[in-house]
């Protein structure tokens, strides 16, 4: 217990030297360009206006100082007024992770769910009728985008059948199309590993005592193999979560699902700096915050891993 | 003689290069019934469909009749053939009547280029970075697996982004978002690779022999890691592919004029309700570039070309590591 508690002390603060990291990455990334107000101040206005609002937005001082001014504001949470809103581009972006949010997660129990599903079915009986459909469906589900995916499902779903609407806002039923585009490659990920671990799995020593034993199959691949199959497909779910998190974001500009990511691409367009920043700084905090728990819970579930563990970072594949 | 040591070890797995990986390895040990599978020795399904791309992609314009920006406004939204479309416009034509077939080859081209430019462009940087932190642990290796962390933490969009909000659009811009995405793969696996390798006799041997650092790195501990390496990258190439896609779909990407298999998916949505082969004839050419690669990165992973069998791994290893 003791040993748990100090790592999870060790990768707490590791995961804040991360999230520093991120924060200036956010910071150096935003400043690339040299000139943050291109694009920003309208064509023809006088250096005049174009100094007052560079004053306005602190962008008068030196980069060191706007820098350290930039991480103790961020540390407090204030990313500064949106250039274009009228609001703190945290709030801005806070106010839309929400739906976000409740895109990801249906999208996550999807793939946990059906991907699971797929993966056990295959690999209890590989090289079955039902193996190889799972491997093509997977296969095809890897090759496609999100976001032709997307189009393919608005396509059938919508226009032809008329069974969900197109664009993503209204309630529950919007919701589905979304999540499937967005669910189909994590579920096709987890389906291959599942059923790799379980093949695997099967042909171990224990699975052979219990056939001995005249265990149905059922309780075998259940009880015995799955246990240990699981491994590489849940540590796959917690790295998913943050590629999913990027996903929707392509998956909400496919179906104008008011979220996060359709904010973030609009400020884009708008050049509103201190909003894509709180963007990635939020979203950046999510998946570290998703990793610690992913790291915690898998040590928990397995002892092996802490024997394994030899310290930063590995902590994040720690069975390798 | 010393090379021909340096693969036996590397093969027999004396410096641990099977045991990184437990997952993948029940895929080809043959002792699987099911499974059980020949190595086979021709070219693969994954090969000889990126060789047909890649034919494809080079010879581009001499094998299409009509130029891809031409517009023939009386032919607009033309069906492809066996939905009601002609010769003339085999797989149909767009809004501004211009012909798809032609679009797709010239988006082949794009694709291809940036694919390829961006995996060599990561793959240079994080072979270096992986190679210098696993030989030389300590704060080297701290700083390294911190940069990676701190890049695994920011989703590629998420990059694209902020990139494209200080920069103007453009190839360089694109290759710069995906370099800056796709190094954290080759090293974290470089780096696990060369700890373990770190240990082998011949390295110690070289490091007692007085090789200096850089030369034991770039002539000893390199061409052992050449077979990972060319897995990563075959698999890379797949996901560069679909990151420039989704940067041109959500008008980040290149820009211009440039003819785009995201942006043509992009334009075709405004007709989708009655011309759906505008979205989905680029689509299925985007399929299937990533599957030709996904093929090719799988047969590569199991171990099927001789220069990928020193090290096996799922495909899955890699996409992981772009999340």
């Amino acid at each position: 217990m003791v040993g748990f508690l100090l790592y999870l002390t060790g990768r707490l603060l590791y995961a804040l030297t991360v999230l520093v990291g991120v924060t200036s990455l956010a910071f150096g990334l935003i400043h690339l360009s040299g000139d943050p107000l291109a694009g920003l101040v309208p064509p023809g206005s006088s250096p005049e206006q174009r100094a007052a609002l560079a004053t306005r937005f602190g962008l008068d001082q030196s980069l060191p100082h706007q820098y350290g001014l930039f991480l103790t504001r961020a540390v407090r949470g204030d990313f500064g007024e949106s250039w274009r809103q009228r609001q703190p581009a945290l709030e801005a972006v806070l106010d839309r992770m929400p739906a976000t949010l409740a895109l990801a997660a249906v999208a996550v129990a999807l793939a946990v769910v059906a991907g699971g599903a797929l993966g056990v079915l295959a690999g209890a009986r590989a090289g079955g009728i039902t193996d190889r459909l799972v491997r093509g469906l997977a296969l095809a589900a890897q090759a496609v985008p999100g976001f032709l995916l997307g189009t393919l499902l608005i396509l059938v779903f919508a226009v032809w059948l008329h069974w969900f609407p197109s664009s993503g806002r209204g309630g529950a039923r919007a919701l589905v199309l979304p999540a499937i585009a967005l669910a189909a490659y994590p579920a096709a990920t987890i389906a291959r590993l599942l059923r790799v671990g379980l093949i695997e799995a099967m042909t171990a020593d224990y699975v052979r005592t219990a056939r001995g034993k005249g265990l149905a199959a059922g309780v075998i691949v259940w009880r015995h193999a799955l246990r240990n199959a699981v491994l590489p497909a849940l540590a796959f779910v917690g790295v998913q979560i943050g590629f999913l998190l990027g996903g929707a974001v392509v998956i909400e500009a496919v179906f104008a699902y008011p979220g996060a990511g359709q904010l973030a691409l609009s400020a884009v367009a708008d050049r509103d700096l201190p909003v894509i920043q709180a963007f990635v700084v939020v979203l950046a905090t999510l998946i570290v915050v998703v990793n610690l728990a992913v790291d915690g819970v898998a040590r928990w579930l397995d002892p092996r891993v802490a024997a394994n563990d030899g310290g930063v970072s590995r902590g994040r594949w720690p069975w390798r | 003689m010393a090379v021909a040591l340096k693969w036996d070890v590397a093969r027999t797995g004396e410096g641990a290069l099977h045991r990184v990986r437990p997952v993948a390895r029940g895929v080809t040990r043959p002792t699987i019934g099911p499974l059980r599978r020949r190595r086979a020795s021709g070219p693969s399904v994954g090969l000889l469909l990126v060789g047909a791309i890649v034919i494809v992609a080079v010879l581009g314009p001499l094998l299409v009749p009509s130029s891809p920006a031409a517009q023939d406004l009386v032919n607009r939204l033309q069906p492809p053939i066996g939905f009601g479309g002609t010769t003339a416009h085999p797989l149909g034509t767009d809004a501004l009547g211009r012909d798809l077939l032609a679009r797709a080859v010239m988006g082949a081209r794009l694709s291809l280029a940036i694919g390829l430019a961006a995996t060599v462009g990561a793959g240079l940087i994080g072979i270096a970075l992986g190679l210098i932190a696993g030989y030389s642990r300590g704060i080297v290796d701290r700083l390294v697996t911190w940069m990676i962390d701190v890049q695994m933490a920011i989703p590629f969009v998420v990059v694209a982004i902020a990139i494209a909000a200080a920069l103007r659009p453009g190839m360089a811009t694109v290759l710069a978002t995906l370099v800056l995405t796709a190094w954290v793969g080759y090293a974290r696996v470089v780096r696990l690779q060369t700890h373990s390798l770190r240990a082998a006799p011949w390295v110690e041997a070289a490091r007692s022999l007085g090789v200096g650092r850089m030369w034991l790195l770039a002539r000893h501990l390199l061409p052992n890691l050449v077979g990972p390496i060319l897995v990563i990258a075959s698999q890379q190439v797949a996901a560069m592919v679909l990151y420039e896609a989704a940067l041109s779909y959500l008008g980040l990407g290149v820009g211009g004029n440039t003819i785009t298999w995201g942006g043509m998916i992009a334009d075709g949505q405004e007709s989708i309700t009655t011309a759906w082969w505008v979205s989905l004839v680029p689509g299925a050419a985007l399929a299937l570039m990533i599957l030709a690669w996904n093929l090719l990165g799988d047969a590569a992973a199991t171990g099927r070309y001789h220069w990928s069998s020193n090290r096996r791994m799922t495909r899955s290893d890699i996409k992981e590591t772009n999340a």
